[in-house]
């Protein structure tokens, strides 16, 4: 650590705590003057003492600490402790020292950050004081995550400045904002492709709401230096546990690469049991005489589909329903007549492609497109799944048709990779073109924003459920951001075809009508990425897994997981969830369908 | 780009390269069936389609080193195409794969090989695979056609057969040879290129 800053906070302080550097920056470089073109190397640093946390800046001696910046209009600053050009008068290491401050977080007001333009430049920050002192802009060599901050303070990003962040009161009212605000901001992934450290620095002010309900609110009130010292021990009491239990590297100089980790706690998961699947008999325990489901009772059914699955012969009946090809209201006979009706409109739209010949296929590239790609996927569809064995399986041919009647269905969305995934559980079970087809179709209806070219609804997905790790295990969410995988695309498959590639053909049968009963949230298949992810947080993070790393441990889960210890896990943190639906931000509880957002 | 420093090769026979090879190539051409004969000796007839991207480790050793190669097998259906940057970004190698007996996918494959010209890394080393070799009864795209094109591009090339496993080691092997074994080029120490802050990776990463 740096001497000056040993006699900056010696002065500052006869500690009783001593102080502790809990992160150091190197790399950060401080303009010389506002109108001067110099800059000078050094290192910013966050440092607890017994009297409050500061934030430092000191020049650096390090000879080697020089680098090449690139400042705002493309120009190329050697910024070095040694002189750069003969010849050119330089400032003394004097008027170098001189620009190394200390300040109190708490008398910091804000700070305005800018990013590199078009890759020109690179970020800085300036610090602004309470009392108005504006500080000299420091230059960063790489991007700094900053994220320990926000355990003292809070951030929110200024409404009327996008580059300006301010620090606002530590009340939790004002946090809660300062989350929907950023969520006004729309898609925080996108926006921090094109803008990392604005979105890094206001990032942090999300995870403050957990700490602030749980920890700080005692602590923060009292100015007297008594107290102060006290909430310094506790914080810091609070951090080394978290570094204990969780080895978080805090003197660590590899670019500011630093993990916080803070929590809402939720309440501990209740203990879920499974129940045996719903059989023939129960099923009919809910139906009228005229074979409707008895609306009064469909919550109940739903439920016990959702706590057990379906015995594999009530498949055919039930699937229907699940889907919507039949609804729950349709008498036996009326199902009956439209899936008369259904069959032939089936049928009709097979002939359509049927009929079109090779000729015709030259000039029609779209179709012949779509049906090549039908082609490629079917044969290489679970065939390792006695149903599609063998070379001449009829089967892969009432595959095909359903496919290819889909595209005729829907040409503008056609045929995607993935759909065949969704199509052949359905046909196992159907044992029927057609009704293969109109469950294909229900279940489409609930996926196909999956297949859109823009990908903008996996992304969402994506979004979603980076927000939900955050919430349920900050830990994960925060090693994952500093692995650059917190854009989450290692769960893409999972997302994607709802687990088809994960668990064995069975298996997946039972997942999926256990999230097609949108019990007990509409998200639920969210909730299920989050149970898995965190069952593997401490591989992910004790083997210092990388962004490939994590990828590949993804991947290699498939065929590993236990379908009902997931299941369980999943609808235990969605009770956890619930249960704490007043601290948790408005987005979470939006994805969630609860509080007071909840739709019936 | 600074020039390669050949002077010193510190670490003897015994250094380990690491690079990032990525395949890409249309649709059920073979990528992922390449990678698991490259990787794992296998072959399955009906490997199952990729989705999003697997991720596979290979090494090979050459006379002076050992390449670590890292090995992103991407999906190559056109919808997931936007998917792909991610991928290549950084890639210091890459297999363009066509099936030879599909014209169509051999323009797929001149398309991937102007994208990575224009959007990869500078200094990307590139084959070209023209596989299902096995099929000859089927060719439509003719050996000397794909070779001209390789040879207008610069880019490695062979025609390959996961199945058979014909020139699947090789056309990994001729890569690795390929690649700048050597200390890290075109950075000194301390100095950031800052014009291209996505672009910070090594021309060499041995260790």
């Amino acid at each position: 650590m740096s001497e000056n800053l040993q006699t900056l906070t010696s002065n500052l302080s006869r500690s009783i705590i001593p102080d502790q550097v809990v992160l150091r920056i190197p790399g950060v470089a401080a303009k010389l003057a506002e109108d001067s073109e110099e800059y000078v190397p050094g290192a910013i640093s966050i440092v607890e003492k017994s009297i409050g946390v500061f934030i430092e800046w000191a020049p650096s001696d390090d000879p080697d600490a020089s680098w090449v910046m690139a400042t705002d209009n493309g120009e190329l600053v050697t910024v070095s402790s040694r002189s750069p050009t003969a010849g050119v008068e330089r400032h003394s290491p004097d008027s170098y020292s001189k620009l190394a401050f200390s300040l109190d977080v708490n008398d910091l007001s804000s700070f305005r950050n800018n990013e590199p333009k078009k890759g020109k430049g690179c970020p800085s920050i300036r610090l602004i004081c309470k009392d108005g002192t504006s500080y000299v802009p420091l230059f960063f060599k790489k991007t700094p995550r900053l994220l320990i901050l926000s355990i003292y303070i809070t951030l929110r990003r200024s409404a009327r400045e996008q580059n300006l962040v301010m620090v606002v009161d530590h009340k939790a009212e004002a946090l809660a904002k300062s989350v929907s605000m950023l969520d006004e901001n729309g898609d925080i992934l996108s926006r921090f492709m094109q803008n990392p450290y604005a979105t890094a620095m206001t990032g942090f002010s999300k995870i403050t709401t957990f700490v602030q309900d749980q920890v700080i609110p005692t602590l923060l009130e009292d100015d007297d230096a008594v107290s102060q010292e006290e909430k310094i021990r506790a914080m810091r009491d609070l951090r080394i546990r978290d570094e204990c239990e969780e080895h978080l590297r805090i003197h660590s100089d590899a670019g500011g690469e630093f993990e916080v980790v803070t929590q809402l706690e939720l309440p501990p998961r209740p203990e879920i049991y499974r129940e045996t699947p719903v059989t023939q008999q129960v099923w009919d325990s809910f139906k009228l005489s005229d074979g409707t489901m008895d609306s009064q009772k469909l919550h109940h059914l739903k439920m016990n589909v959702f706590r057990g699955g379906i015995a594999p012969e009530l498949r055919k009946e039930a699937w229907k329903m699940l889907l919507g090809y039949r609804q729950w209201t349709e008498t036996n006979s009326e199902f009956e007549a439209k899936r008369i009706s259904l069959a032939a409109e089936y049928e009709r739209m097979k002939a359509q492609w049927k009929s079109i010949t090779e000729d015709q296929e030259r000039r029609f590239a779209k179709f012949a497109k779509r049906k090549a790609l039908v082609e490629k996927d079917v044969a290489r569809t679970d065939r390792t799944v006695p149903f599609f064995q063998g070379d001449e399986n009829p089967n892969l041919t009432a595959l095909h048709n359903v496919l290819m009647t889909y595209v005729m269905y829907n040409f503008d969305l056609g045929y995607v990779q993935g759909m065949s995934d969704f199509a052949s559980p359905l046909l196992y079970v159907m044992k029927n073109e057609a009704d293969t087809f109109w469950c294909f179709v229900g279940l489409m209806e609930r996926t196909h924003r999956n297949f859109e070219k823009d990908q903008a609804y996996i992304k969402l997905q994506m979004n979603q459920l980076r927000d939900l790790v955050m919430i349920v295990n900050p830990r994960l969410a925060n090693y994952l951001e500093s692995h650059q995988s917190d854009d989450m695309y290692f769960c893409f498959r999972w997302v994607l075809v709802w687990f088809k590639r994960e668990f064995s053909f069975l298996d997946t049968c039972k997942l999926w009508e256990v999230l097609w009963t949108g019990q007990p949230c509409p998200k639920f298949l969210l909730l299920v990425c989050v149970a898995i992810l965190d069952s593997q947080m401490n591989v992910i993070i004790d083997n210092k897994f990388g962004l490939t790393e994590i990828l590949k441990h993804v991947n290699d889960l498939s065929m590993h997981l236990k379908l009902e210890e997931v299941l369980t896990a999943a609808e235990a943190i969605f009770h956890q969830l619930s249960a704490s639906q007043d601290k948790l931000p408005a987005h979470i509880c939006d994805y969630l369908n609860i509080g007071e957002a909840a739709t019936p | 780009m600074a020039a390669r420093n050949t002077g010193a090769r510190p670490g003897g026979p015994n250094k380990t390269c690491q690079f990032k090879l990525v395949l890409l190539g249309e649709s059920a051409v073979g990528k992922s069936s390449l990678v698991l004969r490259f990787v794992k000796g296998q072959f399955h007839e009906y490997q199952e389609s990729t989705i999003g991207a697997a991720f596979l480790t290979q090494t090979v050793c050459l006379d002076d080193a050992t390449v670590k190669f890292e090995i992103w097998d991407t999906a190559g259906q056109e919808r997931y195409h936007s998917l792909a940057p991610m991928y290549y970004r950084g890639a210091q190698a890459a297999i363009v794969v066509y099936d030879i007996t599909n014209q169509e996918s051999f323009q797929k494959a001149k398309n991937w090989v102007k994208e990575l010209q224009r959007q990869a890394s500078p200094n990307i080393v590139m084959a070209l695979a023209g596989n299902k070799a096995d099929m000859a009864n089927k060719r439509v795209v003719e050996y000397e056609e794909a070779q001209a094109y390789a040879e207008e591009n610069a880019l490695l090339f062979m025609e390959t057969s996961a199945k058979t496993s014909m020139n699947v080691n090789d056309i990994f092997m001729a890569i690795a040879k390929k690649l700048p074994i050597g200390p890290p080029q075109g950075e000194t120490t301390g100095t950031v290129d800052m014009n291209q802050p996505q672009q910070q990776q090594k021309g060499s990463c041995c260790k």
